[in-house]
């Protein structure tokens, strides 16, 4: 990686940033609040590329754009004064080009540091259970009623816990509210010691949630008995057949920017099912701003080869899906991923009308092998209000959310697609998780949606360092 | 703050290379800055500023320490000093004489103004009890978001206060700066910023010399004792102008005004002088350099010195 010349690239760019007399011409009037001069997107692109792939340290690219800002803003001549004042308006109006600048002290700036070694899963000893479930709980009182639908048991070094759907309402009214009530559930296992279940949301869309026991389990237990309020016990069977997965491993050495820019292309393609396919909409062009200077910059940082096929690639997604002004200045190339294609098919084809997924869970406990300083164990599938839901756990270090400008989130690591035994390609993407140390609870949004009449998926998850392809049945249980 | 020559306290420059002092090329400037009640002259004059109404810049920053009130232009000087190492200055700065940065001193006094306005006020908090590990946590996590506050109100209110010295004083500071980091040689902590600084000029100066477009312009420092080098490469969109210059060109020569003369590109000054000097001169890319004789009009603008090849 070439730190230096990632540097000198965006200094380079900021220079003929300068130089564009577009940006030096007086802004059209807009509202007072908002900012008098505005950089172009490439330089922010090229900023965020270079700060993701680790070749630049925030605090420098964020002092770089600053003194683009403030030269900008010094550029900008001010509002001439109202009649009978001389020189230029110098209150509020004035300086407002100066309001957003935060030049930074440049002795506060660092090099990037080389990223923390992660824990691996095989470093942490302790249990490592995971078992698929599938079984619906009922619970009735008084004031609620509802189900909850168990998809997996996992057990961890940090704890056992089930992964399920929940819905519940008000037997009166019927509408939904409410959470189970799982303090007043009784649990029991096959040794006669009793737990408590604890109900935790973090890192789980609302339709679902983790529900802890304690105190902590032993590790070979063969059963748990749950019993809700005012229904029968529910045998939970652990001794069943795991339903591992058939693992398919493959090492690659792909480059930080050749990785990047595959999971640029996840971004846009997460995004096509949401929009009607005649018009591009503005959310999926933003996406594709100021791609051609982050290749740029990931070359200057010598974190992406010039005869990478990958920027050809994206090119050509980009003019499939009607995305312009991306900058990229390599020709579209023709030999387009296999789940590139699937989705893009599934783009121009797709009907607006198209029917919503049925809501349902799958029962699935599948824990993929490390890669990338990353373990992935999935733990269940569910469909509610017409999205599908992947709950995963994570195993090392994931790095804090980092919104990037214009919509691009890539701290998550990993490139997650999903094959349907229609053969048909289903690309995922992180909506948040939870980090409680070396452990996070992770949730995957599909897009497009799986279909219950999906049997088993093949999940490839791809780094840097490693693909791996598990093939996974699902066993989907009957929401009461 | 040392005190220099008559008529005034000074900053002094203490960059002077083998080849004399970087500035040796430039004539003195001024600029009128609003101060107390009037507006005062601050004078730059070899590598030094100058506050010619206060000759006793050290005693009145004493009398500011004891709480008395301190003169706009002792504050500009100890601004400058701040400033002379700073790689945002030549990020910001101008990039020749036709890039105009139109900052005024109102600007200056109202930046200064909201600043005070903005100020976080310590207010005061009752405890219900003795504050704990958390609350000491949070007090000295709002400390350091106020003190970044300020120091970004600083540093902005320092830059608005350079900007308004005029193009003059800018391009001193630039050369200044640039002079300090060649001496210092940095490494890659401040090779992108001094490429990206002399990158931005010098493509402006080759468009006037032979119409290339700057973006095709491409620099490298050049590390060694000789001037550098150059070439043109390539036809069309992928033509090329490589020059290799040293860091200190961007003080020795273009801060000095000296970038182009007539219809060559100065690359090198071989006797500094003022108003007159031996350069260095390219009449066309990949060619030796020709030694010149140059010389200014003494009686011209300061703050851009025209010279002209007289022999």
């Amino acid at each position: 990686m070439n730190r230096e010349g990632a540097e000198t690239f965006l200094r380079l760019l900021a220079e003929a940033e300068l130089r564009d007399p577009a940006l030096l011409s007086p802004p059209a009037p807009r509202s007072p609040d908002a900012p008098v001069v505005a950089m172009s997107a490439a330089l922010w692109r090229a900023s965020w590329a270079l700060t993701t792939v680790g070749a630049l340290d925030a605090e420098t690219a964020e002092a770089i754009l600053a003194d683009v800002e403030f030269a900008l803003a010094a550029r900008h001549r001010p509002e001439p004064a109202e009649a009978g004042v001389i020189g230029w308006a110098a209150g509020p109006a004035g300086l407002r080009r100066f309001a957003t600048a935060r030049l930074m002290s440049r002795s506060s700036r660092r090099r990037p540091s080389e990223p923390s070694p992660r824990p691996s899963r095989a470093e942490a000893a302790g249990p490592d259970r995971y078992v698929p479930v599938g079984l619906t709980i009922l619970f009735h009182d008084q004031a609620i009623s509802g189900e909850l639908n168990v998809m997996s048991y996992a057990h961890s070094v940090s704890g056992a816990r089930f992964t399920a759907t929940w819905r519940a309402r008000d037997p009166v009214t019927s509408r939904h509210h409410g959470l189970p009530p799982v303090e007043r559930f009784a649990v029991t296992d096959d040794r006669g010691n009793r737990y408590d279940l604890l109900f935790l949301v973090t890192g789980r869309p609302e339709s679902s949630c983790d529900l802890t026991l304690h105190p902590d389990p032993p590790p070979d237990l063969r059963w748990l008995d749950i019993t809700a309020p005012g229904e029968q016990a529910v045998r939970v069977d652990l001794d069943g057949p795991a339903g591992r997965p058939t693992l398919q491993v493959n090492d690659r050495d792909l480059s930080a920017g050749e990785h990047l820019l595959n999971r640029i292309a996840d971004r846009m393609l997460t995004m096509v099912p949401e929009f009607p396919s005649r018009v591009t909409p503005a959310p999926l062009s933003n996406l594709g701003m100021g791609l051609g200077a982050a290749i740029g910059a990931l070359e200057a940082a010598e974190v992406l080869s010039k005869l990478s096929p990958v920027p050809g690639r994206l090119a050509a997604l980009c003019a499939s899906l009607g995305i312009s002004g991306h900058g990229i200045t390599v020709p579209p190339a023709l030999d387009l991923p296999e789940p590139w294609l699937s989705m893009l098919s599934h783009y121009h084809r797709r009907r607006p009308d198209a029917a919503p997924a049925g809501d349902g869970f799958a029962a699935v406990a599948a824990a993929l092998p490390e890669f990338d300083g990353l373990r992935l164990v999935l733990l269940g599938l569910h469909n509610c209000d017409g999205d599908t839901w992947m709950n995963t756990l994570t195993y090392g270090q994931l790095p804090r959310e980092q919104p990037g400008p214009l919509r691009l989130d890539m701290a998550f690591p990993l490139s997650i697609w999903v094959r349907d035994d229609a053969g048909r390609w289903h690309v995922a993407r992180p909506t948040g998780w939870h980090d409680t140390g070396g452990e996070a609870m992770l949730t995957l949004r599909l897009a497009p949606p799986l279909t219950r009449a999906c049997d088993r998926i093949e999940v490839r998850a791809a780094g840097r360092s490693a693909e791996v392809r598990a093939t996974v049945p699902l066993r989907w249980g009957e929401r009461q | 703050m040392t005190s220099g020559g008559s008529g005034g306290s000074s900053l002094r420059d203490n960059t002077a290379g083998t080849n004399g002092p970087w500035f040796a090329c430039l004539p003195s400037c001024e600029t009128e800055v609003p101060c107390g009640a009037g507006r005062h002259t601050v004078r730059w004059e070899a590598g030094s500023l100058r506050l010619l109404s206060h000759p006793d810049a050290e005693g009145e920053l004493v009398l500011a320490a004891l709480g008395g009130g301190k003169a706009r232009c002792i504050e500009l000087a100890e601004v400058w000093g701040r400033h002379t190492g700073d790689l945002s200055m030549l990020a910001i700065g101008p990039r020749g004489p036709a890039d105009a940065i139109a900052v005024g001193w109102e600007e200056v006094l109202v930046a200064a103004q909201e600043s005070q306005g903005n100020l976080p006020r310590p207010g005061p908090m009752r405890l219900a009890s003795p504050p704990g590990p958390t609350m000491a946590r949070v007090a000295a996590r709002r400390r350091q978001v106020q003190e970044d506050m300020l120091a970004t109100q600083r540093r902005r209110n320092d830059m608005l206060s350079l900007l308004a010295m005029g193009y003059g004083f800018q391009v001193r500071l630039i050369g200044q700066v640039a002079a300090t980091h060649a001496a210092r040689d940095g490494g890659e902590r401040v090779r992108p910023a001094l490429v990206a600084a002399i990158t931005g000029r010098l493509a402006l100066v080759t468009e006037e010399w032979l119409g290339i477009d700057p973006d095709q312009v491409v620099v490298d420092l050049h590390s060694r004792r000789s001037w550098g080098s150059s070439g043109l490469t390539g036809y069309g969109a992928d033509r090329r102008l490589r020059v290799s210059l040293p860091a200190d060109w961007l003080a020795r020569v273009w801060a000095c005004g000296l970038a182009r003369v007539g219809r060559y590109l100065i690359v090198a000054v071989e006797q500094p002088g003022w108003p007159e000097a031996r350069v260095l001169g390219l009449r066309s890319p990949g060619t030796a350099p020709e030694p010149l004789s140059v010389r200014a009009d003494p009686d011209g603008p300061a703050d851009v010195p025209h010279w002209e090849v007289y022999e």
